[in-house]
């Protein structure tokens, strides 16, 4: 820990911030596969099932950040810990993405998907939202607790610019830019 | 199919077709003079123009039935014309598909595969023919295949394209390639900017008669229409969208890659704003036409290069072999010619026919090389003889997580196998099953349609070259 806050144990650190946001994922994910068997009898239940867990959705995935990260910071978790508690359902969705791109490609290709602008999107998300929640979490701890320490450290600030980069650069025009240049790389490596 | 297609048991010969042509334009020419003279009309050649829109999946006409849709300009190219209800696209692939359209032949063997394998310049397009045989030929719009910028297009006088987005174009301010020069658009909204080009070709005074190849953007992914048709359907509440259909579907099965972010509600909306555009524009084509006088004497074929899944089996986009993927609006006007207009015709169309057509109707003999057949006999008789199964192909589109996929679809069954494990086959009874959502595969009552359409598909493989004999 960089700062002074009683260190929790790693249950509390890492097992319960992680849980939080994948065991929304996973309901989430799988209300939302579930809610159009249900179309037919209940049209109204259905849709509602739908548009609430897409919504749980999204959150845990691309907005998780802001539930994970507080709670690991705030129980002493260290940077490191902090940044796996953050990358938790970003990866797991990711690699979701590539199991399921491994029915059709193997080998470079797949590699090669790792890449993927939406991928490489939702890390930039990742790094955006926990440098975001990095500073919010600090300003409040500061407030919390007689302890003075700096808002806006070194690596906080390069988490969140990496991040402040990567997301504009991916959702420029739609996303459409990032994707052809992602597609011309692998023209140009593999074909 | 390709054996089929060297003219056998067509109802009139292309001879028979010619004299009919010849005929009919010679007397409308004693009958009414020379109208539209410089503009090459009461040819005995018409002047062609081939309209082709981008993911317009069949049923997105009024005349068929759209619960909202308004498409007044396309109805009456039905009304004056024919509908083929059951065209097909042969690969459910922008580039794929637009390579057999040009040149009349199956993806695996113009090359063109997919939207990263290169177009080979090569390759023969019906409009390099059309140019040897006294055509005028242009042309405009969405190119759209793999290799270096656009190619050096032999046989054309005009050649319009645009090369952003890796092809795709943009649909506000569209740089242009106007005969490989590079050139701000005219026009802000880009189906209104080609559609102008294609009326420019039109109206230059000329002896041969033309042929225009008007290949849109409209309607591909971002669905963007002109601003002052945007909001049209902002307030239809029922889409008529399917059950199995949610707003956030473009977010899950992997739909997400075909760049399907937000409500689906919203992006098909706009897709269907975007159409309108499209049908005003075809209204445009037609009123410069008949100020010229020569409508009559023009063969005007609207077509879609593929269709598109909105929701329909949870899937966004197009590639596989489901329906709403590969079947398109295929309308053809030709008052000279069409028996019977405003009738539907019923035989399975593919977008390989349209090379061999164009020939046929301009009273070529399509070569060796082409594996359509034309559909002229169906426009000028209401029964011939016809194909009755027909070999659909696709073949990975990286990043795209769709496997390779082969099927063989006859009027009554459709039979699918993919290059993966992981899609097992897939056999409907499309009669009784238009929605494709009783999979009769590994069905005992099946087990013989399934080894027929087995054995279907393998013929049809080694017949169109596919696979060695």
């Amino acid at each position: 820990m960089d700062f002074s806050i009683k260190q929790k144990n790693v249950f509390k650190r890492i097992v319960i911030p992680v849980g939080v946001v994948v065991l929304l994922m996973v309901i989430a994910i799988n209300v939302y596969n579930y809610a159009p068997t249900l179309v037919q009898t209940h049209t109204g239940l259905s849709r509602a099932l739908s548009n609430i867990s897409a919504l749980g959705m999204f959150v845990s995935i691309w907005l998780g950040v802001y539930i994970a990260h507080p709670m690991a910071f705030f129980a002493g978790a260290s940077m490191k810990e902090r940044f796996v508690v953050s990358f938790s359902t970003p990866v797991i969705w990711s690699i979701k993405l590539l199991v399921g791109s491994s029915a059709i490609y193997s080998g470079g290709d797949l590699a090669f998907w790792v890449f993927y602008p939406l991928i490489t999107g939702v890390v930039g998300a990742t790094l955006l939202n926990m440098g975001i929640s990095e500073i919010i979490c600090r300003m409040i701890f500061s407030k919390r607790y007689p302890y003075s320490i700096s808002v806006l450290t070194p690596s906080v600030f390069i988490i969140f610019l990496i991040g402040l980069i990567i997301v504009p650069l991916s959702l420029y025009k739609g996303g459409t830019v990032f994707f052809y240049i992602f597609v011309d790389c692998y023209t140009w490596l593999f074909s | 199919m390709a054996k089929d297609a060297k003219g056998a048991g067509k109802g009139l010969t292309r001879r028979e077709v010619l004299r009919l042509l010849g005929g009919t334009a010679g007397a409308c020419m004693l009958s009414t003079g020379i109208p539209g003279f410089g503009h090459s009309a009461s040819n005995t050649r018409p002047n062609i123009i081939f309209i082709l829109c981008d993911d317009h999946r069949w049923d997105h006409l009024s005349s068929m039935g759209h619960p909202f849709l308004k498409t007044p300009n396309l109805d009456r190219m039905y009304t004056d014309g024919v509908m083929c209800e059951n065209a097909f696209v042969t690969t459910s692939l922008c580039s794929p598909s637009r390579a057999s359209f040009l040149t009349g032949q199956y993806a695996h063997t113009h090359g063109v595969k997919n939207n990263i394998t290169p177009w080979n310049n090569d390759n023969i397009t019906f409009l390099e023919i059309l140019k040897q045989h006294g055509y005028d030929t242009a042309f405009i719009g969405k190119w759209h295949m793999p290799g270096k910028g656009l190619p050096t297009l032999r046989g054309v006088d005009r050649f319009i394209s645009f090369t952003a987005q890796r092809g795709q174009g943009q649909y506000y301010n569209c740089p242009l390639f106007v005969d490989g020069v590079e050139t701000p658009s005219r026009k802000e909204y880009i189906t209104q900017e080609l559609t102008d080009y294609a009326l420019d070709f039109i109206r230059q005074n000329r002896t041969n008669p033309f042929c225009v190849y008007l290949s849109l953007k409209a309607v591909h992914h971002q669905w963007l229409p002109p601003k002052d048709l945007k909001g049209i359907y902002k307030d239809v509440e029922d889409l008529g969208l399917p059950e199995e259909a949610d707003n956030w579907l473009g977010l899950v099965n992997n739909n997400i890659t075909y760049g399907t972010l937000g409500r689906l509600d919203d992006m098909y909306r706009r897709y269907c704003e975007t159409i309108v555009s499209v049908d005003r524009e075809v209204g445009r084509v037609m009123e410069g036409l008949e100020a010229l006088r020569i409508a009559e004497d023009t063969a005007v074929i609207f077509v879609g290069d593929n269709g598109f899944f909105w929701g329909e089996h949870r899937l966004v986009d197009k590639r596989w072999a489901y329906e709403e993927s590969i079947r398109v609006p295929f309308l053809v006007r030709y008052p000279r010619l069409i028996q019977s207009p405003g009738r539907k015709i019923e035989e399975m169309i593919l977008n390989i026919d349209l090379a061999p057509t164009v020939l046929d109707l301009a009273g070529i003999t399509p070569a060796d090389h082409v594996q359509g057949r034309s559909i002229v006999p169906l426009l000028t008789s209401t029964q011939a003889p016809w194909r009755t199964s027909w070999l659909y192909e696709y073949y990975r589109d990286y990043p795209y997580t769709v496997p390779d996929v082969f099927a063989v679809r006859s009027d009554t069954y459709k039979y699918i196998e993919t290059g993966s494990k992981s899609y097992p086959p897939e056999l409907y009874n499309i009669k009784e099953d238009p929605k494709e959502m009783n999979n009769l595969y590994g069905s005992a009552k099946a087990a013989d349609i399934t080894t027929q359409m087995q054995k279907e598909l393998e013929k049809l493989k080694r017949e169109t070259g596919m696979v060695g004999p």
